[in-house]
Order: C-alpha cells, then structure tokens, then sequence
C-alpha cells in the first residue's frame, strides 16, 4: 500500500520556494487606473454640503405647508392579503439584495 | 533609512490622499497577493494578475474603512477573495468547463520521477482550482500563508467549525490530486 501524499510537506515547499514578483509596471499600472484625486477632502466636501443643507432648510421653513402635509397622513390604515403578500415579497427581495452586496467592498 | 510601517502609510493615504504612499504599498504586497491568486486560480497568470490590479483599486477606495484590527495583508486577501468570487459568478459557466478541462488534465498527468520547484507551484495551484472557491481560499490561507484558524475565521467571516472542516476536506482532497508528488523532494 503507499504512502498517503505528504500534504504538510508538500506546501512547506512551496512556501520555502514561493517566487518573487518583480514589480515589472504593475505598481505605474495599479497607480494609473486610481481614482481621480478629489479637489476638495472629504472633510471639506461633508462641511459645504453641510451648510448647504442648513441654508437651504432655513430659506425653506417660512414657505413650507406643515399643516397641509399634517392633514394628508391617514389616520387609519387598512391592507388586504394581497396587499400583505405583496409587502412581504418586496421585504423579502430587499433583504435578500442587502445580504448579497453586503460584502462588496 | 528604515522604511515607513504600513500604518503610516495608510493614515498618509486615508489623510492626504497621498499616491505615493499607496504605491509603496502596492510594491510591498504586490508579490504576495500575485502569488496567492495566481494559486486561488489554477496558476492564471493573466487573471491573477487582473484581479489583484481589482484588489488594490478596491483597496484604495476602501482604505478610510481599514480599521487597523487585521494586518494590511489580511484586509487584502478579503478583498480578493471578493473579487475572485464575483469574477466566477459572473463567468461561472466558463468557470465549470475549466474545471473539466483542468480535471482531465490532472488525471492524465503522467507521475514523473523528478519535479522543479516552478512544477510544484503550478500543480498545487491545478489542484486547488478543483476545490470550491471558498475551501481553496481556506485551504490558502491556512497551508500557504500559515494563518491561524481565528485569523482566517476572520478573514473569510467564517465560523471556526466551518473553518477546520474546510482545511480536513480540502486536505483530503489534494492528498488524492496530488499523489503524483508522493514521496517528492523538489529539484
């Protein structure tokens, strides 16, 4: 009977051997294919759009019909079990389309 | 002059957006994630190649959420094995039918009395192609870069259960495709 192959060792090998790569344009190839660099940082770009929501609400506030949309919410709510089922499949669908681009970076 | 550690580097980048430091990040790890995909894809160089170019731009996009909690290696192979994963769920037909013919080939690979180290990397590879994408990627990790399970836990957002029955498998399984090295040293 032979002897089962020595995986352990095998891969001890390899490690012992593993190549290595010179760099041969790769890093220039990787630096080239980056993103544009911002103009602005991140930092400046959050704080103006920042200001910008702020100033934008506050022009806003006197026009906006509060009382209206107030009295458009229903007060009661009704759904038929089509309804339901058609609600359950759409959750559904949506936490099954998180859970699969959950883990791209 | 001792160089900058990765973590340097990486706040550089994460505050300045500095290429440079990136690209010195990229010389570091270049060769080792080349290698590692070049093994996780049956020794394709060309596709190994593609997706670690894929990994590093992935990387670089991602790099603010690097939370310094795994080494920089680590936070890499789990974007490549993302990468790997999505380039076979897009081709996964002409992923099978490279796995056939890989299949064929192994079993007609004639047992030679002396192998060099350049056919060592080459078969190891070939054979890791026909285990599941995420038992190759275990198996990697755990045999090749010598990970412990909690780290490849870690990486692969595994259970350790799951972990250690994916390396015995996948070891089960190479013993068998790798029976022509019984007993081999490298020339």
């Amino acid at each position: 009977m032979s002897n089962p192959t020595d995986i352990d060792h095998l891969f001890s090998q390899a490690r012992a051997g593993e190549p290595y790569f010179i760099d041969q344009g790769f890093v220039s190839k990787v630096r080239s294919t980056l993103p544009a660099k911002r103009k602005v940082s991140v930092g400046q770009e959050s704080a103006i759009t920042t200001v910008a929501t702020v100033l934008g609400c506050a022009v806003a506030y006197p026009f906006f019909p509060f009382n209206e949309i107030i009295g458009l919410l229903p007060t009661q709510f009704s759904i038929t079990p089509v309804g339901l089922l058609a609600v359950s499949g759409l959750a559904s669908g949506l936490v099954y389309w998180l859970a699969e681009n959950q883990r791209s970076y | 002059m001792l160089a900058p550690a990765d973590r340097t580097l990486i706040e550089r980048v994460v505050a300045k957006d500095c290429r440079d430091s990136f690209s010195t990040l990229v010389e570091r790890h270049q060769s080792g994630l080349r290698y590692s995909l070049r093994q996780m894809t049956g020794w394709d160089e060309a596709l190994a190649d593609d997706l670690a170019q894929e990994t590093f731009i992935k990387a670089f996009q991602a790099i603010g959420s690097y939370k310094f909690d795994a080494k920089f290696s680590s936070w890499l192979y789990r974007i490549a094995y993302n990468q790997m994963v999505s380039h076979y769920r897009l081709a996964r037909n002409r992923e099978i039918s490279g796995i056939d013919e890989t299949v064929i080939s192994a079993a007609e690979r004639p047992v030679i009395a002396e192998h060099s180290e350049q056919e060592l990397h080459q078969d190891l590879a070939r054979a890791m192609q026909q285990l599941p994408t995420q038992q190759r990627m275990v198996i990697h990790l755990y045999l090749h870069r010598q990970l412990t399970h909690e780290e490849i836990c870690t990486i692969m957002e595994m259970p350790l259960g799951t972990v250690k029955t994916c390396i015995s498998r996948g070891k089960a399984t190479l013993r068998k495709l790798l029976s022509s090295w019984q007993n081999e040293d490298v020339a």
